[in-house]
């Protein structure tokens, strides 16, 4: 008997091995596979996204480096009430209409969830001109609307008390991860942009800092002969 | 053929018992041969998913370089469609100049008329206009007629006084 508890032995012990050893490689081996395989995979994913942006930002490089400015004057980051009434003088002025009383008041929330301020003006001129004057200003950047007309008419000159609202907004605070995809402008957004595109813009002068008056050499010693 | 035991009768394993272990036996050597054929092939596997997948990372590093080199045009791309997406929410608040584009026409036909008051919202249009004479506010009130741009014209009021002629309010409601 001792001899065949033996010969089981034998047989049995190295089967018990190579099973358990087929189980515990195979469990270690597939594992390391299957997340090699999830790597590949997400890599892939993410090579496809990066190839995606990448192509995308080739392509939309010259309408955005246009257009992003034309946009942040239509919508500017900060208050635009200086530049929405240089706008008005500026398109008043070449409608033949003479503004007065202009008021504007403090930034305040909008509805919409923007920023807005509301600027109040009375304008004169004739009826034809002034209704045209009205309709140039939802034609300006930065963006306005128009909230309130009152026009009233004497001796053939037409007054208008009018208010708008013009709306600003924060810039965005972060850009999104390199791996994030990035989206196409949609037809309605190319739309928009046209739009915005052919807003009258303001004109931005930008002085020089004055140069030194002074005179450069006052003793005149590069002349002063040398010993 | 004559069977030659050498064993002593105790030592000797049953027939049927002793064709289990050769069984056992063969089947050790086989998932042997399997287990090293499953090694050899998951470190082939292995290898080649990990030379694929340092190829992917390489590439995927290279791109982001290039897409980072590019900064200023993803920063304009995602500052554009923000601005974009606050210009549609003032858009879709409604704009005026359609009001006025709809009431211009009708103004000019009133230019006989004295606009007592015109006042304007995105919705509707309420003015007052005096006419100093029957023939040209029957004119203006032909050329509503045949107006296509409002969903409605409603006269609020007509009167006549004398002094400065026939006052009519209209009340107009675009489409």
């Amino acid at each position: 008997m001792k001899f065949n508890g033996r010969a089981i032995a034998m047989s049995l012990l190295p089967f018990l091995g190579v099973v358990l050893l087929f189980i515990f490689v195979g469990k270690f081996a597939l594992g390391k596979i299957s997340g090699v395989r999830a790597n590949i995979a997400r890599e892939k994913k993410s090579q496809t996204i990066l190839t995606q942006k990448l192509d995308l930002l080739n392509q939309v490089e010259s309408v955005v480096l246009d257009s992003s400015d034309a946009s942040l004057l239509a919508m500017p980051s900060g208050n635009p009430a200086l530049a929405v009434i240089y706008q008005l003088k500026k398109l008043a002025a070449e409608a033949g209409v003479s503004l007065s009383g202009i008021k504007a008041g403090a930034e305040a929330a909008d509805q919409s969830g923007l920023k807005r301020v509301d600027i109040s003006f009375e304008a004169t001129g004739a009826r034809p001109v002034l209704v045209a004057f009205l309709k140039s200003i939802e034609t300006a950047a930065p963006l306005s609307v128009i909230e309130k007309v009152k026009i009233s008419e004497v001796s053939g000159i037409a007054r208008g008390d009018i208010a708008i609202k013009s709306f600003f907004a924060d810039l965005p605070q972060k850009l999104p991860t390199l791996d994030s995809p990035a989206a196409d402008l949609t037809s309605a957004e190319r739309d928009l942009l046209a739009k915005i595109s052919s807003l009258t813009q303001p004109v931005f002068v930008e002085v020089p800092p004055s140069e030194s008056v002074g005179r450069e050499d006052p003793f005149g010693s590069s002349s002063l002969p040398e010993d | 053929m004559t069977k030659i035991n050498l064993l002593p009768e105790e030592y000797s394993l049953k027939t049927g018992f002793s064709a289990v272990l050769k069984i056992l036996k063969s089947l050790t050597l086989i998932l042997t041969l399997l287990f090293i054929f499953f090694v050899i092939s998951a470190s082939a596997i292995l290898l080649i998913s990990s030379l694929s997948l340092n190829g992917l990372v390489v590439s995927n590093e290279s791109l982001k370089s290039e897409i980072k080199s590019r900064e200023a045009t993803e920063t304009k791309l995602v500052l554009l469609k923000d601005r974009l997406s606050k210009i549609k929410l003032v858009t879709s608040q409604g704009m005026l100049t359609k009001s006025l584009d709809d009431i211009e026409p009708v103004l000019a036909e009133a230019s006989n008329a004295t606009v007592g008051e015109l006042s304007l919202d995105s919705e509707k249009t309420d003015t007052s206009l005096t006419f100093t004479s029957s023939a040209s506010l029957s004119a203006f009130l032909q050329s509503l007629t045949t107006s296509s741009v409002f969903s409605s014209i409603v006269m609020n009021s007509f009167g006549l006084n004398p002094a400065t002629g026939y006052l009519i309010s209209l009340r107009f409601t675009g489409k």
